[in-house]
């Protein structure tokens, strides 16, 4: 069973009644959604927001997923994108990667001792690599972490977006690029 | 690298093409060394980012209770609403068309439009969105599915700005 019908099956279970299967779901999907969340806000408070009122609108709006035709993921995405959207608009947040806040990335340390064969990466490392990140423009970053951090297929991707695949590639493209060329100026390659 | 070669490689790197594409580009990704190049950062980028992404800290998920109860919920196909929906907006959009064949200079506010990009954009119908030089939009480009606006940087400032006059 390919992922896309795991996840159909496990929220059909929810939504007939079946409340174990969407904690499941909860647990396969939040953290490359949350991930996906704060790499458009640049900000926790708002991305933790942007995060619980999605779940929320899930769980409330379950009858019409079966309407569409899309994935799980891409659905959940699509309501998280239009979560993030509305709240910034009333919070008229700060979009951008603020370096001075303390709220703009709250580590988990004991998620090193989850890669014993890896070195562990440096703070200094996840910061220049999340600024990084933040330098891109906004659509480029989106595609980024869609493709990168929830698997959704540019085919997907696009129709979040609205857009056309080629269009689509075109933006990983630039992304993949530009990040290249950033970690390579701060030696990290 | 030409767009369309680095395209084809990060298609084949997501392995989001048909087999018998796959096996052709495999190929030259051995072959040639610009082609594993491209390969080679997109799996270091990856890497980096995957890294730094798990020391994200992921908060719990707290759904409220009384939202979580899970009644079953008939799972029905809702297309007879969206045919409701559908009517009354092509209803809408004649009314406003009449109004504005009716009006002298035939032309739409940009309230105007956020109301028919309301519409349309609720419909998931695809509308296509060009920047002009004109502040106004005629009833015709309406008709072509041409929604022409002015001044704003992107697609999202528009929604942003119709979102708060609709």
């Amino acid at each position: 069973m390919s992922q896309r019908e795991k996840d159909y099956s496990l929220f059909k279970r929810y939504c007939e009644g079946d409340d174990s299967a969407l904690t499941t779901l909860v647990e396969e999907n939040r953290r490359p959604l949350f991930a996906y969340i704060y790499n458009m806000c640049g900000n926790y408070s708002l991305a933790e927001e942007v995060f619980q009122e999605t779940w929320f609108k899930v769980v409330k709006k379950r009858e019409y997923y079966f309407n569409k035709k899309g994935s799980f993921k891409g659905w959940v995405s699509r309501i998280a994108r239009n979560t993030f959207i509305d709240m910034s608009r009333k919070k008229k947040a700060l979009l951008i990667l603020d370096d001075d806040s303390e709220d703009s990335y709250v580590f988990e340390p004991e998620a090193h001792e989850q890669m014993p064969d890896e070195a562990a990466i440096s703070n200094e490392t996840i910061k220049i690599v999340q600024t990084a990140l933040q330098t891109l423009p906004e659509k480029q970053r989106e595609v980024f972490v869609m493709r990168m951090e929830k698997g959704l297929t540019f085919k997907e991707i696009a129709d979040i977006q609205e857009t056309s695949v080629n269009t689509v590639l075109a933006r990983m493209n630039y992304a993949t690029n530009k990040l290249k060329e950033k970690l390579e100026k701060e030696n990290l390659r | 690298m030409n767009a369309e070669e680095s395209e084809s490689l990060l298609l084949y790197y997501y392995n989001e093409l048909p087999e018998d594409k796959m096996l052709e580009i495999n190929e030259l990704v051995s072959k040639n060394e610009e082609y594993s190049k491209f390969i080679n950062d997109l799996k270091y980028i990856e890497k980096m980012y995957i890294k730094t992404s798990e020391t994200l800290k992921i908060p719990e998920v707290k759904i409220p209770s009384e939202a979580r109860i899970t009644k079953k919920v008939p799972i029905t196909n809702f297309m007879w609403a969206r045919n409701v929906a559908v009517a009354a907006s092509i209803l809408f959009m004649a009314t406003l068309g009449l109004n504005i064949l009716l009006d002298s200079d035939q032309s739409m506010s940009h309230v105007d439009v956020y109301n028919v990009m309301a519409f349309v954009d609720n419909l998931d119908k695809e509308i296509s969105i060009k920047q002009a030089g004109e502040n106004d939009v005629t009833l015709e480009e309406v008709s072509q599915g041409v929604i022409v606006y002015q001044g704003f940087e992107d697609e999202r400032d528009l929604r942003d700005l119709w979102v708060s006059n609709f």
